[in-house]
């Protein structure tokens, strides 16, 4: 057999996998396509639709949330199904502030010398068919103690240009909307001082759609 | 049949490789890890004709203790919980199949690699 002919057979393999691949996901359009995001003004808090990823359940990661459509969609605790754009511009409708005061230097700080995210404090909840909602803090894992402080950090110019879809981050980030003032910028990475995954216990299995419930907290 | 063996392998090596990489946090949260895995086994099985085209390769044998080999790697450093997930993830992750369950994917690979093992100790034991 000459390599020509080999080639053509390991082509044609894979592109019989990526015919049976797109088959598979033309089948599942519905969960694909965004979903609404439901503002509620008098509360003051936003309904986000996502969905549980596994895979967080024993790896370590920095994002509670990212929306399925950006890089970083398939990276998270939760793969949002709707834009973090959309999500930016709902948390303005509610009356969150944007406190926009990290770059992305920022984010390669030292150990000890991390920036903490500013904005409008924010109280984030789980909830899913069947269940009342739950307190985030309660649906993450972390190798150290653990009392979020999430706020509105804004970021909307970084978040569109470099889509990584990021919707709310378990350490201060200079592109999520969300992220967490009490673990400074470099706190996950480069600097390693605490994991965080999604807790098994807790959260329903891989699959299952959920509800991010941000809320505006009160001062 | 050279050939067959060749993809089977390659198939175990990046799969474990893959594995392996997912560890990697840094790398994790940057890097489509299963778009590693089917661009390593692609590569793999491209050295493997390479490398066997003008030889001749007890491949039953080889195919019988790679698998077990890898099994072995695999346990040791994944442990079975991270075994249940991390290559069903990176798979689901290159494939884009976000709504396809982990439970799904293990059994096609488990499928997959048992139909290999089992193939290979037939066809040593008839050539005995």
């Amino acid at each position: 057999m000459n390599l020509k002919k080999v080639l053509v057979r390991i082509t044609a393999a894979l592109a019989l996998t990526t015919i049976g691949a797109g088959f598979v996901q033309s089948q599942s359009t519905t969960v694909h396509a965004d979903q609404k995001i439901v503002v509620n003004k008098s509360k003051k808090q936003l309904e986000y639709p996502a969905v549980v990823n596994g895979t967080y359940f024993t790896q370590p990661t920095r994002h509670l949330c990212v929306y399925k459509g950006g890089s970083n969609g398939d990276k998270a605790i939760l793969r949002g199904e709707a834009s973090e754009i959309t999500f930016y511009n709902d948390l303005k409708k509610i009356g969150a502030k944007p406190g926009n005061n990290l770059r992305p230097a920022d984010m390669k700080a030292a150990k000890g010398q991390g920036k903490r995210v500013a904005g409008s404090k924010l109280n984030l909840y789980i909830k899913w068919k069947g269940h009342k909602a739950v307190a985030a803090q309660k649906c993450i894992k972390s190798t150290k103690k653990y009392t979020p402080d999430f706020r509105f950090g804004g970021n909307l110019g970084r978040a569109q240009t470099m889509n990584t879809g990021c919707v709310a981050c378990l350490d201060s980030c200079a592109t999520g909307i969300v992220s967490d003032h009490a673990w400074p910028t470099g706190s996950t990475e480069p600097n390693n001082v605490v994991k965080f995954y999604g807790n098994q216990k807790v959260l329903p299995k891989d699959g299952t759609h959920v509800t991010l419930i941000v809320k505006l907290a009160h001062k | 049949m050279k050939l067959v063996t060749g993809i089977y392998n390659s198939f175990l090596w990046g799969l474990l490789l893959a594995t392996l990489l997912f560890n990697d946090t840094w790398l994790q949260m940057r890097v489509n890890i299963g778009y590693l895995f089917f661009a390593s086994w692609l590569l793999l099985v491209i050295i493997w004709y390479l490398v066997t085209r003008h030889r001749t390769v007890k491949g039953s044998w080889l195919t019988i203790i790679n698998t077990v080999l890898v099994s072995v790697v695999a346990l040791v450093f994944e442990g079975t919980a991270n075994l249940l997930v991390v290559p069903a993830a990176l798979i689901r992750e290159g494939l884009n199949l976000e709504s396809v369950s982990f439970s799904a994917i293990n059994l096609i690979l488990l499928v997959i690699i048992l139909i290999g093992l089992l193939f290979s100790i037939v066809r040593v034991v008839k050539h005995r």
